[in-house]
């Protein structure tokens, strides 16, 4: 791209990302009217910070078998408030480790796929013509591809861990936010202030860092929040197949394996990871459906 | 848009060629190899074993040999069930596979749309709800709780129906359907109740109405077509996602589907087993997408395609 003006100006217009500021301000204001939404943000908050306190409150070890209570039932005298599972070990406190694992790769992955999406689909939507072309048609490819088996295959790969499940789901469910980046894109470019800042002299890279991405914010938010629960189920299933996060470790996925294993006889077992990750993933809906109702300008 | 049919198709094969191929040599670059399960063999009787199945040689020579095959539509012999080819092992699994997920795909698309047109005519009131909040927990709650849930509720506590097994009758069938169609239903009626609300406010519809056409043949015939739209189009990704179900029900079910030799021959570096089921996977989802695609083509005359 050849710039008669490059190098004249190189101040960007300060003021492009104000308006976007503005509708997430009043997106916001939406959100807290929608019950759904918040009832939803305090139930996750709660999940949330118990999974990140509440190993430190229960007076049991994760790892500390307990030969004299195994299998012990949910009980609220005998210390062990979730029981106990087959090796004598506390539930509660696996429980609350097992979503701290859960939760910290769900947010994480999803944060990982948002920068990949939004920074492959603003390139694309940006330079166009034959560069957009050739990385949509990859995104076609890609997209016909069954996920669960590459990201099962990444984990073969890269070895079992929990950086590994995190970087072969993120790796792998970026597809979406990246078309939505683009089709974003695609419009905002031919706004006067991209045009600004192109006759500045600003270099492409530099006005889809500092301009195009920051006004796909909002709806990058809404499709992010989507992606949260979706990482949250991948990871659980891998570890639901004994893929995923490996003993002693646990997270939901793990305890929901080896309690279905025990559910014959010790239902609890199941039931508690079971709840505890549907709880999380229908309050993580309910925030999800609440950001798109409030911050995406379609449904308006 | 005869054009259009071709592009699509066209952009298939590329597609599948780089599903095989990425397949192919991330499974063969995972450490370990088929035979590391063997007791104490000897480094003859491995070099041996190596040299049969073709193991010696480099990567991407035995890329082309299986593409070769592929192509001959030999999936070559599974390393781990000794006695059988890729081939033979995938024609014993798949029809039973294809005919949970084609009864998961039908009743999915008949309960999704009938409950959302449900909800949609009586909008806000407690059925409405109902549906709502039901089509949430689908969403919400994925398929490796609902069938122990299931197996534990009504296999195990009811006795209605046996807890897991395959013997070809159909209580073996009830289930491991009904876990594997929850998803798609709770879906499926969201998004029909969501269009269908539109579809009965459009002008056609009031027309109809105002020209004394009953409720009910009012939404047969005017209403339906247009609340039917979503539903086609994501019926695309339910099969992708009723496929990847199936990977958790035949598991929970002990179903001998193909659903299961995935994770197994993953995990045992069967390497033709693991090629053979992503192979099936992945043209199942790129037929189905295409499909789905030309007959959103066909029903809904605003797209068009270039």
């Amino acid at each position: 791209m050849t710039d008669p003006f490059a190098g004249t100006l190189s101040a960007a217009a300060p003021d492009a990302v104000e308006p976007a500021r503005s509708n997430v301000r009043e997106g916001l204001a939406r959100l807290r009217r929608n019950r759904l939404a918040v009832a939803g943000i305090f139930v996750f908050g709660f999940m949330a910070l118990a999974c990140a306190v509440g190993p430190e409150l229960v007076p049991f070890d994760p790892e500390t078998q307990d030969y004299g209570a195994i299998s012990n039932a949910p009980s609220l005298t005998g210390g062990h408030l979730f029981g106990t599972d087959d090796l004598g070990r506390d539930l509660l406190v696996r429980l609350l480790l097992g979503g701290r694992t859960s939760l910290a790769i769900g947010i994480l992955a999803a944060l990982f796929a948002v920068v990949i999406g939004t920074g492959y689909g603003a390139v694309a939507g940006f330079f166009g013509g034959a560069v957009d072309q050739m990385m949509m048609r990859a995104i076609d490819v890609l997209y016909g591809l069954p996920f669960l088996f590459f990201i099962i295959m990444l984990t073969l790969l890269l070895g079992r861990g929990v950086l590994v499940i995190l970087l072969a789901i993120g790796g792998v469910i970026w597809l979406t936010i990246a078309v939505i980046v683009r089709g974003q894109t695609l419009s905002l470019k031919r706004k006067d202030f991209i045009e600004a800042a192109r006759a500045g002299g600003m270099r492409p890279l530099g006005i889809v860092r500092h301009h195009i991405v920051p006004n796909t914010f909002g709806a990058v938010i809404v499709y992010a929040s989507l992606l949260v629960p979706e990482v949250i189920i991948n990871e659980s299933f891998l570890s639901y197949l004994g893929l995923g996060v490996q003993e002693p470790a646990s997270s939901w996925g793990a305890l929901i394996d080896a309690g279905t294993a025990a559910m014959d006889t010790q239902p609890y077992q199941l039931l508690f990871p079971a709840g505890a990750l549907a709880l999380t993933l229908f309050s993580l809906n309910f925030i999800a459906d609440g950001l798109r109702d409030a911050l995406d300008p379609k449904d308006r | 848009m005869l054009r259009y049919f071709l592009r699509r198709t066209l952009i298939a094969i590329p597609t599948l060629f780089a599903l095989i191929t990425i397949s192919f040599f991330m499974i063969h670059a995972c450490p370990g190899g088929p035979f590391d399960g063997n007791r104490k063999a000897t480094p003859e009787v491995m070099a041996n074993l190596n040299r049969a199945y073709h193991l010696d040689e480099p990567v991407y020579q035995q890329f082309g040999r299986y593409v070769w095959g592929v192509l001959h539509l030999d999936f070559g012999p599974s390393f781990k069930y000794r006695d059988y080819t890729v081939s033979e092992l995938l024609l014993l699994g798949f029809p039973i596979s294809l005919e949970i997920g084609l009864w998961a795909i039908l009743i999915a698309t008949a309960l999704g749309m009938a409950v959302g047109t449900v909800a949609a005519l009586k909008q806000n009131s407690a059925i409405d709800y109902a549906v709502m909040s039901f089509g949430m927990t689908g969403v919400a709650v994925p398929t490796f709780i609902t069938s122990p849930v299931l197996q534990l509720a009504i296999g195990d506590g009811l006795r209605w129906l046996p807890v897991a097994g395959w013997d070809g009758g159909w209580q073996h069938k009830i289930l491991p359907i009904l876990a594997l169609s929850l998803p798609p239903v709770a879906v499926i009626s969201r998004l029909t109740r969501g269009s269908m609300i539109e579809s009965l406010r459009s002008n056609h519809v009031r027309t109809a109405r105002a020209k004394g056409l009953g409720m009910p043949l009012t939404v047969l015939r005017h209403a339906l077509l247009g609340g039917l739209l979503p539903t086609l189009a994501y019926l695309g990704p339910a099969i992708a996602g009723i496929v990847t179900g199936s990977v958790v029900i035949e598991r929970t079910f002990s179903i001998p589907g193909i659903g299961r030799y995935f994770v197994e021959a993953a995990t045992n570096r069967d390497y033709t087993l693991v090629m053979g089921s992503v192979i099936v996977y992945g043209t199942l989802i790129i037929i189905a997408n295409l499909v789905v695609d030309l007959a959103y083509s066909l029903v809904d005359p605003k797209v068009r395609y270039d």
